[in-house]
């Protein structure tokens, strides 16, 4: 094999890896805008031009379900990518940032900063954002101190305690806030707690883009260093990688980007753990291929549930965060049943 | 007259080396060098401080300052990726989280070699190829590595060192969960590293009489201080192994290769 050889063979590995999860995504970007409960007729939306207010299937199509539909793509990508990274920091694939508390400690950062009435913004990002930030880095380092031992194991059983418990503190700290708070904050509040995708425009998308994709380049660029930790810790020493740093880099990016879909979308549990398993089922655990691989598909889950959602019993909607946990739950406790059959809890 | 300690300057030494993880000292005052080309066995019961020894010496623990030397300079002072290229540490076999391929895990050894955002070239694969071939795990490749058994993970980890192309290798235990046929494959494969690709090699061990047997030079340890040190045939003896195990014992000999085969005496 010669060097050109070789290199194809590397973005063979990559596109053929990659490939099929990018298809989906783009095959469900071009669907989903064209599902709901109003059918839109497409060549009569696009007629009219963006700003054509008297054109209704212009409206639906680009006012309300393309910014939803993009929000959704991005909380998907944040959330699963977050989930792999983190399966791979602890080296247990129960990890994700809602079975870790880290989604609860955003929620709780972002309630505080709904109830203080703040509602400035430094640098250009909103404040509520940085509480959800804080909160998810906060949490994960919580978390992460709480489970780690000298021997740089996780044990399954501690780990699902401490998220378990930073879960149940963090809500309960969110309910005793919300009670004491007035009621155009208590309004405020649970709109956002119930989680979901509808309240958005495009501006608000792209105030979360960078964030979202820093983050996701970041992960990717230490995606191999990752990758040697999630086969053991001293082993990755021993290799050359620096394990601290690493660790490090990887909570808080994934506590960033964790932030801040959160600080938007509100707490939407469980896709975090399922789509990174899917994508692992497929393509192996090597990060290299997970994390873009688990960022398309989780995009793509993500817009998929939402559109449930919005279709199942039209003209109501069921928030997204309901629909995820629903299907969260069961596949939970199947990653768990499993884990216990092969002696790890 | 030229001093020996001049002449042969240490490939790794440790000075005055206390470690703890807690209050209590695991180690104290360990020193002790190790020459290029060398196939030391650090021998010691249970909790004399074998493992935690390894781990200094291969940057996994941090090393107090001014007491781990590599090439007469401190540890601490390497980065980690040349570090990765002159001492590779291989824990004992265990299984992992995620189902990591046996090809893959062996690759990873690569890790010192490359640039982020890149993958394994095909240099890569040949040297991962070369070292699978070199500790008959070649068949294995495309196994899931929590698949194999215990002999076979520790000949892929084995193998995995092998790619990074160290000058020392540290193995923890790598024989204890073993069955006899495993061991002396293990430790036939480190013998021919020691003697045709002149790797020094370390080995904390269990089983005193492979190790009189493969090591050229052993480290006794007693709960964390270097009891002795020598040939194996030194420190083998009665009434140094009934002290630090605390356990009558009879050594017997093997008229064919020399090794010393230990064992206990019922009381």
């Amino acid at each position: 094999m010669n060097e050109l050889q070789l290199s194809a063979t590397n973005i063979r590995k990559f596109t053929v890896g990659i490939g099929p999860f990018f298809l989906i995504f783009m095959a469900v970007m071009a669907v989903t805008p064209l599902i709901g409960p109003t059918s839109i007729d497409l060549g009569k939306a696009l007629s009219g031009g963006f700003n054509a207010t008297d054109n209704v299937d212009a409206n639906i199509l680009f006012l309300a379900r393309i910014p939803r539909i993009l929000l959704g793509a991005v909380t998907g990508a944040a959330l699963s990518v977050t989930g792999a990274v983190f399966q791979a920091l602890l080296r247990n694939d129960l990890a994700a940032p809602f079975t870790l508390g880290v989604s609860s400690g955003a929620s709780l950062g972002a309630v505080i900063a709904i109830s203080l009435n703040l509602n400035f913004t430094i640098l250009g990002i909103s404040i509520l954002s940085i509480a959800a930030f804080a909160g998810a880095l906060g949490t994960m380092y919580l978390v992460f101190s709480l489970v780690k031992t000298r021997y740089g194991d996780f044990p399954t059983s501690v780990l699902l305690l401490a998220g378990v418990t930073a879960n149940f503190f963090f809500a309960s700290m969110v309910m005793f806030i919300h009670y004491m708070s007035d009621f155009t904050q208590s309004f405020q509040i649970v709109r956002w707690l119930m989680g979901g995708l509808d309240i958005t425009d495009y501006q608000t998308v792209w105030s979360i883009c960078p964030f979202v994709i820093v983050g996701i380049g970041g992960l990717i660029y230490f995606s191999r260093d990752l990758n040697l930790i999630s086969a053991g810790v001293q082993s990755a020493m021993s290799r050359g990688v620096d394990v601290v740093r690493t660790q490090k880099i990887g909570f808080v990016l994934g506590s960033l980007i964790t932030g801040t879909v959160v600080a938007i979308s509100g707490p939407i549990g469980f896709v975090g753990l399922i789509v990174p398993h899917i994508v692992r089922l497929i393509i192996g655990p090597d990060l290299r291929l997970l994390i873009p691989g688990s960022m398309f598909f989780g995009a793509s889950f993500l817009i998929l549930c939402d559109t449930v959602g919005r279709t199942l019993i039209a003209p109501a909607e069921i928030p997204v965060g309901v629909i995820t946990a629903m299907l969260g739950g069961p596949f939970f406790i199947w990653l768990l049943k499993r884990q216990q059959k092969r002696g790890a809890l | 007259m030229t001093t020996e300690t001049q002449t042969t300057a240490a490939l790794i030494e440790t000075q005055n080396l206390t470690f703890a993880y807690a209050e209590e000292p695991v180690l104290r005052n360990i020193s002790i060098n190790f020459q290029a080309g060398e196939f030391i066995g650090v021998i010691g019961p249970n909790g004399s401080g074998k493992s935690t020894l390894l781990k200094l010496i291969g940057g996994i623990l941090p090393a107090p300052a001014g007491t781990v030397f590599f090439k007469n300079r401190e540890l601490s002072r390497y980065k980690k990726k040349e570090l990765a290229v002159a001492i590779a540490w291989i824990p004992q076999d265990k299984q992992m989280a995620f189902p990591f391929k046996v090809i893959d895990i062996v690759l990873m050894g690569r890790h010192p070699y490359l640039s982020p955002l890149s993958f394994e070239g095909e240099d890569d694969y040949r040297i991962a190829q070369e070292a699978m071939n070199q500790t008959q795990v070649l068949e294995f490749a495309a196994r899931s590595f929590n698949e194999i058994s215990g002999g076979e993970k520790q000949r892929v980890m084995i193998a995995s060192a092998i790619t990074q192309k160290p000058e020392v290798m540290l193995l923890d235990e790598p024989t204890s969960a073993l069955d006899i046929k495993y061991q002396m494959e293990i430790l036939n494969i480190l013998k021919r590293l020691n003697e045709d690709e002149n790797k020094s090699l370390m080995l904390a061990m269990h089983d005193l009489h492979l190790a009189s047997k493969f090591c050229k030079r052993l480290v006794l340890l007693k709960q964390g201080r270097v009891f002795c040190e020598g040939s194996p045939a030194e420190v083998l003896k009665k009434e140094i192994l009934e002290e630090v195990y605390e356990v009558k014992v009879k050594i017997f000999n093997d008229d064919e290769d020399g090794s010393l085969l230990v064992v206990p005496v019922a009381s």
